[in-house]
């Protein structure tokens, strides 16, 4: 019996044993800094991260002396409030490096990127024409909904095409510029409530690829001039947007190209060309 | 313990009793003096029932049974009196008060060869026993062996079991030793009684035919035995002589106890044990003693059969993966997985043998359940830690699984139906019983419950599963789909028994997981506001298909060249399969001309494993066993990970061959200490090194009862699984090679002390473990950039962190062995540290990381009723979380949240509890055996929580806990030919 105490005992002071399970909080220092190729230092801004016990919200961080540089200059952004910094007399140039330099709490925080070259950016057709899609008379079945994918004829097909010879990130986006565009589905036109009609824009997701399709079905809803840009992407972007984990099953820290901290400096370059969407 | 010996008293006479005692007799009365009761039943079954009249005329008994059996009738008469019965001769039967039998005497008492005729003596003094005997009979005879209160008449079987004489007892106290005739003419052309004999055979399943592993042989009176080896042989050296009695036992049967004679042939024994499942229609319960079906044997050893899975609840499918995490040092609290995290390991540091081939994948349904079904399974064995040469490859324990042979007595089959799956299984002799064959087969279908623990798995509704969204293009237009998922394995084995001394075995099992979550679009069935041309055509095809899975296949041969000398030859092949593709392809046609568009990603895992064994058994004598064998492996292991179906972002192919040789041997000394040493010499192609890895065992038997147990062993491991947890996406997991430079060979050394202190109905068992691991890899790929400026380029990079860990822990359990009320408590503190210089200088708790573990596991069982229920606690596991966000705004103007994540699990989930309970009513349809029995997984529906989920929303971190299956009934019903 006297093994059975022994057990027992044994059990009992193990038990005991307390468990520590802290963990720190550190509110680390945010930079999202895009570099458009062709246009002043408008998009930069400096933040903290938001502690997971955080009742006040988003801390900015101004009145930083944050210093832009090229081989041939530096460049001072100004601090124009709630974490924004700028530099309007600066034009981003192409096929430049730029990084990024300030002191935050005696740690140095750094960055660089790359301003790519534009590509020419061609259209298959500039124009194409969509028959409208009327409404069925009642009795005819009911309303044309949205659809599947879409089913193209052969004439609505309008390639987005480009070099791409050094396999670069790129996206896209289609964005009808009219302010109040009549859709090629009465079905949508006659809907009162915006928010149940397609959107407007669309965008793909960044991909190595030198042409993309339009799907007249789903990306052209509406008439009138398009916009389309096709913006070149430099890698630390591509890496930030393919990262995804929100459960503590795949959660790990983002990759960023910040020293010291955290978010992303890069450069983008932009490429625009227009369609025009007739009726039929 | 009064209660105990007359239930001994009754089963050592009720089994013996002639055809008039078995004659069935009324039991309709009410408060009817026993004596008249006994006077009707004597001229019922011409019988002569003596009792005391005083006696018997003050009790009076009650019943309402139609017709009982005369034993039965006596035993529900008797019960709760002072009174009992027993059979005097073949018309006789005696009734008598229990204070004065001969049975109720006990003993207490140790001989070291001492003369029987001295203990005769003492015991003719001490109990006042009339022995008689003829003094030439026990001349020369000595007695060796411990008695602990033991009743008398079990006390003379035990003295006299290794001699040739036998007795009876006559009376109250009278006691007659005497030499059966046919001794006295083996002795006279014998001389004497034979010595140092040598016992062989084979055990076997008394219904089925089956062979019996692992059950162990011992000699009645002795402390030395043996355990029957994979094809249930059995040698035993040095029996004392060729009438001693054996005492046969394995896990999940009824004990037996053989006695030998001379003219038996005793090289060549076939010894039989019976399950106790086909004695449904005797009323009687049977005295005789069940196997536990849980049996701790040896160090850090369990050995389970997989009747227990069908006793202990279940979500309806039995799994004896299930059951082995009941088990102290096996968590049970990853519910989301049927791989065993062993004392600090994790699932792929188990080496899974079924039939001699390793299994690489043993999961079913996200984890679920596991790939074996359990109608194939004969036997299991877990060793925990510390196991022996014979076994490499792996750092943490060994779980080695018998395929049955199929019956080799008659034709059977089965179906059992859930609301899981459906399972069957046929089996039958052949060849004139030298051979037989069985194939079990399950496939799983889409019922509510599956759909329930599917959606629980993968976050889909029950209705319909949304498509992946993809973020920035808004979904429209997209079109919504049931996924379908199914399971299914197969196993198959053919014995074929060539002699006595060969035998072939070909073993088949193929399981596998589908998921096909994909969607169509084809416009020629497409109605709706866009139809038209009937010379175009589109076709959109969203291809998310997985599938994974083991083919595995094994064929060995037995040689039993002598009753010392055993060899197993195995060859085989294996193979874990797991691919996933994902991707859209866009068909066009237009008039003659098709334009196809795909992109997508593509992953595939291949592991194909070929070997060959040899392991060999020799019985130098009876204290010293020698074993030793070769092993040859030859793994080719690729997986690649493709994008837009041809960028190759993952290539990886390694092919190696490890081959071992391993030298073990187990020698007992003075009866007491077992000793067990070996070497494994292996040799890793890949890093052209060779490994020596040395491992010793001992257990100390301080008496009967209490004995002490330690282990060292150092193992190596040169495929590891990668694990990816990708909960919504099936299984990830992919093995590879270490390769010394980006994945190191992993090793760990074992340390287990223990004690274990056995009585008759409990055991009580501690085991203290120390595990040092070098070697650990965790992977991860992350994009990163490589070049600068205008020739920057993305990698997927495949990225390897190594480390080392400390496991460290204690095991206790109080099982409770015997008796219809069965079970075990089991209690596990452990703590699993790791450090990987990439995380930090400081040490974190791994993932399986659990503080305390806590298991009660009970089972009740009658003739036709099992009962039981289990109760699992186990504190939370470590995770890692985010402790801060941000949100960046993407060029697309999505604004996407990403999180800055604490140290390395840092944080713990909140503790696991979980009950379950079960019933199974057993029953004949017919001549046939049928069984139906409702479960309920986790009966108080406790959210455990699996994982955590967060997302930002108007900028506030929002967390939610996502949790384990809730209280979930199963129904299910068995049935078979036999």
């Amino acid at each position: 019996m006297k093994y059975i105490y022994l057990l027992l005992i044994s059990i009992a002071i193990i038990s005991c044993e307390k468990q520590d399970t802290t963990i720190t909080t550190n509110d680390a220092i945010v930079v999202l800094a895009y570099l458009y190729a062709d246009t002043p230092i408008d998009s930069i801004r400096v933040t903290k991260t938001i502690p997971y016990t955080s009742e006040d919200g988003l801390e900015v961080i101004d009145d930083l002396s944050i210093i832009i540089s090229t081989a041939d200059e530096d460049i001072l952004l100004e601090s124009i409030g709630d974490g924004y910094y700028r530099n309007l007399d600066h034009i981003i140039q192409q096929e430049t490096a730029y990084s990024l330099y300030f002191e935050y709490n005696g740690k140095e925080i750094s960055s660089q990127t790359y301003i790519k070259s534009s590509v020419d950016v061609s259209l298959s057709r500039t124009e194409i024409e969509l028959d409208k899609v009327e409404l069925p008379e009642i009795g005819q079945g009911g309303p044309g909904g949205p659809g599947g994918p879409g089913v193209q004829p052969d004439e609505e097909i309008v390639d987005i095409i480009w070099q791409n010879d050094n396999s670069d990130y790129y996206f896209v986006v289609i964005e009808n510029i009219e302010e109040e565009p009549e859709y090629v589905n009465e079905f949508f036109q006659q809907l009162e409530n915006d928010e149940d009609r397609p959107q407007r824009v669309f965008r793909t997701e960044p991909d190595i690829m030198d042409t993309y399709s339009i799907n007249s079905r789903r990306e052209l809803q509406t008439y009138g001039t398009y916009e389309i840009i096709v913006y070149r992407l430099n890698t630390e972007y591509a890496a930030l947007y393919n990262t995804v984990g929100s459960s503590t099953l795949s959660i790990e820290e983002p990759p960023s190209n910040i020293v010291n901290g955290l978010g992303i400096f890069t450069g983008v370059t932009a490429h625009t060309v227009y369609l025009e969407v007739n009726e039929g | 313990m009064l209660k105990y010996s007359f239930t001994i008293l009754l089963f050592t006479f009720t089994t013996s009793l002639s055809a008039q005692f078995d004659c069935h007799v009324d039991y309709k009365f009410e408060d009817r003096p026993l004596n008249e009761v006994f006077d009707r039943w004597n001229k019922w079954c011409k019988v002569d029932i003596i009792y005391d009249v005083t006696e018997a005329s003050s009790l009076k008994i009650t019943g309402d049974h139609d017709m009982l059996p005369l034993k039965k009738a006596l035993d529900f008469a008797l019960m709760d009196t002072n009174l009992a019965w027993k059979k005097r001769d073949d018309k006789t039967i005696e009734v008598l008060k229990k204070i004065d039998a001969i049975e109720f005497i006990k003993i207490t008492s140790e001989y070291k060869n001492t003369d029987l005729e001295t203990v005769i003596n003492i015991w003719k003094w001490n109990y006042k026993l009339d022995i008689e005997y003829n003094k030439e009979d026990i001349k020369g005879i000595k007695i060796f062996g411990k008695l602990t209160d033991e009743p008398m008449n079990i006390a003379f079987e035990k003295i006299l079991a290794a001699t040739p004489l036998e007795f009876r007892i006559e009376g109250d106290k009278k006691v007659v030793l005497y030499l059966p005739e046919e001794k006295k003419i083996d002795l006279k052309n014998i001389g004497k009684v034979s010595y140092d004999l040598t016992v062989a055979g084979v055990i076997k399943d008394e219904e089925t035919g089956e062979t019996l592993p692992f059950a162990n042989v011992m000699i009645k009176g002795s402390e030395q035995g043996t355990t029957s080896n994979l094809d249930g042989h059995f040698t035993i050296q040095n029996v004392p002589s060729d009438t001693a009695t054996l005492i046969l036992s394995y896990i999940g049967y009824l004990g037996k106890e053989f006695r030998l004679l001379p003219n038996y042939d005793i090289e060549h024994l076939e010894l039989f044990l019976n399950s106790g499942s086909n004695q449904m229609d005797e009323i009687t319960v049977t005295a005789q003693k069940k196997e536990q079906i849980m049996k701790q044997s040896g160090i850090s050893k369990i050995g389970m059969t997989t009747e227990i899975a069908s006793i202990l609840p279940s979500t309806g499918e039995k799994d004896i993966f299930r059951s082995l995490q009941l088990l102290p040092g096996v968590s049970g609290t990853n519910e989301s997985s049927s791989g065993l995290y062993v004392r600090g390991g994790t699932p792929d540091q188990n080496l899974i043998l079924l039939d001699g081939f390793t299994v690489y994948h043993v999961d079913h349904l996200y984890g679920f359940f596991s790939a074996f079904n359990s109608n194939a399974i004969k036997d299991v064995q877990l060793y925990k830690g510390g196991f022996e040469s014979k076994f490499g490859g792996r750092l943490s324990s060994v779980v080695d699984i018998t395929a049955k042979d199929g019956n080799s007595q008659q034709f059977n089959a089965g179906v059992n139906l859930s609301f899981l799956s459906m399972n069957g299984f046929v089996e039958s002799p052949f060849a004139n019983g030298k051979g037989s064959f069985i194939v079990t087969a399950r496939r799983s279908y889409q019922s509510f419950l599956y759909n329930s623990l599917f959606d629980s798995f993968t976050g889909t509704t029950e209705e319909t599963a949304e498509p992946t969204p993809q973020r920035g293009r808004g979904g429209f237009g997209q079109t919504e789909v049931q996924p379908t998922s199914y399971f299914y394995d197969l196993n198959a084995k053919v014995t074929y028994r060539m002699s006595q001394k060969d035998k072939l075995t070909f073993s088949f099992y193929n399981g596998e997981d589908d998921l096909d979550n994909s969607r169509i679009f084809d416009s020629s069935d497409a109605g709706g506001p866009f139809g038209g041309n009937t010379n175009f055509n589109f076709q959109s095809d969203n291809v998310d298909v997985s599938n994974w899975g083991n083919v595995g296949t094994s064929l060995k041969w037995s040689r039993k060249w002598s009753n010392k000398f055993f060899t197993n030859t195995v060859a085989s092949y294996s193979n874990y399969f797991s691919q996933r593709e994902q991707s859209d392809i866009t068909t066009i046609t237009r008039e003659d001309t098709t334009f196809v568009r795909s992109a997508g990603t593509y992953e595939d895992n291949d592991l194909k494993d070929l070997s060959l064994k040899i392991d060999n058994e020799y019985e130098i004598t009876s204290n010293n066993k020698l074993e030793f064998g070769l092993q040859l492996t030859n793994n080719d292991i690729a997986y690649s990970y493709i994008q837009n179906d041809t960028m190759s972002l993952i290539d990886r192919a390694n092919k190696a061959t490890i081959s071992s040789f391993y030298l073990q041997d187990r020698i007992t000394l003075f009866d007491r200490l077992i000793l067990n040493g070996g070497l494994r010499a292996t040799n890793y192609s890949i890093t052209g090194k060779n490994y020596l890895e040395p491992r010793a065992s001992f257990t100390y038997l301080l008496n009967e009862k209490l004995k002490f147990k330690g282990a060292y062993g150092q193992y190596n491991q040169f495929a590891t699984r990668v694990v990816r947890e990708d909960i919504q996406e099936g299984s990830r997991d992919f093995w590879i090679l270490a390769d010394d430079e980006f994945i190191p060979t992993a090793n760990s050394t074992h340390y287990i002390l223990g004690a274990s202190y056995d009585i008759s109905n409990y055991l009580f068992d501690v085991e203290l473990f120390y595990k040092d691991y070098g070697g650990l890899s965790e992977y991860t790929t992350r994009f990163t950039s490589s070049g600068f400026g205008p020739n920057q380029t993305l990698n997927l990079d495949e990225q390897f962190f190594t480390g080392t860990g400390v496991a460290k822990g204690a095991e206790f359990l109080v099982q409770k062995k015997a008796g219809n009320f069965t079970g075990w408590l089991g209690y596990t503190w452990s703590e699993v540290l790791y450090n990987f210089p990439a995380f930090g200088e400081s040490s974190f708790y791994a993932n399986q990381d659990t503080r305390n573990e806590f298991k009660a596991v009970a089972s009740y069982r009658t003739k036709k009723f099992d009962l039981s229920a289990t109760f699992v606690y186990g504190t939370g596991r470590p995770y890692t979380a985010p402790v801060g966000f941000y949100e960046v705004e993407l060029l697309d103007g999505n604004v996407e949240p990403y999180f800055q994540v604490s140290e390395k699990n840092a944080l713990r989930y909140p503790d696991y509890h979980r009950m379950d309970v079960s019933a199974n009513y057993n029953f004949n349809l017919g001549e046939t055996k049928a069984k139906i029995g409702l479960s309920v997984f986790n009966v108080y529906n406790r959210n455990n929580t699996w994982y955590k989920e967060y997302d930002v929303i108007e900028g506030e971190l929002l967390e939610t806990d996502i949790s384990l299956l809730g209280i979930t009934p199963s129904l299910y019903f068995n049935w078979s030919l036999h």
